[in-house]
């Protein structure tokens, strides 16, 4: 399935074979504790599961001001 | 995953307190927490204080500032534009917006203006936090008492402080740990306004968590400089504690705030403070540190 994934440094599409959030940040190689995670606009948790198509925006947690 | 306390879906996993819980519940205890902190060590007055807000346009400052008015305390949003292109410059749109939306009076006041120079001007990158530190911290002060302030509210968070106190543990600076805690300064001088940190049992997380649910646009643009900051390892160190052991930020700053009194009596100065012979400030030598920044820079 395909998941649009965007945050700070980038916005792609990628190809995805997992199931949950957690495994797609794993595969971006992200710690999804760096992240407030947020799937078609509703904030969700790491076990969040997934579908084709599904909009993913990742709010970084650590900003360094 | 539902939340702990309802049927709603959770947002987030507090793993410190074994709980889950949904936006509302969330949201309810965050809102909490800061009022018990400001309650707890009487930090600000709601009738007496005049609140300069510190903000610099991120997470942490404009969930305060949104808290603080939520709440009607007397409060003006003050900026200190240091000149740092392609950060400051950025974060000042999402200042603007917000100050006019929530109709809060915000000041700006740029080191260029004031006294001819910019911090992205200074060679020595090494140093620019320290130098920042103390720029940002004496025109805070400086413009809150022009503006009649009797605090300075800053948007530190628990990440924020638990980094400081293990800073100045490392480098062996107890006398800087003295003048730290929720309320600053081991004195209290005319010319001195104390700051506040309402936020500093939030965690950075939480802060990002409350800002997105209550729709708050706040700019994540990363300070060019962070990179040469020694806060950066121990920041790291803080965070692979906090997820092995959940609840280690907390249990340090509990534990600071305990030995906070005797860290203070221990430190408090025996004579009046001295008058810096340049701008007379307030100082322990006889030049401020201000003043040895902005003279060796502009």
């Amino acid at each position: 399935m395909k998941i649009h994934v965007e945050t700070r440094d980038f916005r792609k599409t990628v190809a995805f074979r997992g199931k949950t959030v957690k495994q797609l940040m794993k595969g971006l190689k992200l710690n999804s504790e760096n992240f407030v995670l947020s799937k078609n606009g509703e904030i969700v948790l790491e076990d969040e599961v997934l579908k084709d198509g599904d909009k993913v925006k990742l709010f970084p947690v650590i900003s360094g001001g | 995953m539902n939340c702990s306390r309802c049927k709603n879906k959770a947002v987030v996993e507090l793993k410190y307190l074994g709980e889950r819980l949904c936006a509302e519940h969330f949201s309810v205890l965050f809102e909490k927490r800061v009022r018990r902190t400001i309650a707890n060590t009487k930090m600000l007055n709601r009738k007496k204080d005049k609140i300069a807000v510190g903000v610099s346009g991120g997470k942490d400052s404009l969930v305060l500032l949104y808290l603080l008015k939520k709440s009607h305390y007397n409060i003006v949003a003050v900026t200190i534009d240091e000149g740092i292109r392609g950060y400051r410059d950025k974060s000042l749109p999402y200042i603007k917006r917000f100050c006019k939306e929530y109709e809060i009076p915000w000041k700006v006041y740029s080191l260029k203006k004031e006294y001819g120079f910019t911090l992205d001007s200074i060679p020595d990158k090494r140093l620019m936090c320290s130098y920042c530190g103390v720029l940002r911290r004496g025109m805070l002060n400086r413009k809150a008492r022009e503006l009649r302030c009797t605090k300075v509210a800053t948007g530190h968070n628990l990440d924020d402080e638990t980094q400081m106190i293990l800073m100045n543990l490392f480098r062996g600076e107890l006398e800087r740990l003295a003048r730290a805690g929720p309320v600053t300064g081991l004195i209290e001088d005319e010319l001195f306004v104390p700051r506040v940190k309402p936020l500093r049992e939030c965690s950075e997380k939480e802060d990002v968590l409350y800002a997105v649910l209550r729709g708050i646009e706040y700019t994540d643009v990363e300070c060019p400089y962070s990179r040469y900051a020694y806060r950066n390892i121990v920041r790291e160190l803080l965070n692979k504690m906090e997820e092995r052991y959940p609840g280690t930020k907390f249990a340090i700053l509990k534990n600071f705030d305990k030995m906070l009194p005797f860290l203070r009596k221990y430190y408090m100065p025996k004579e009046r403070p001295k008058r810096c012979k340049k701008c007379g400030e307030i100082t322990r030598g006889p030049i401020c540190k201000f003043c040895e920044v902005v003279e060796e820079f502009s």
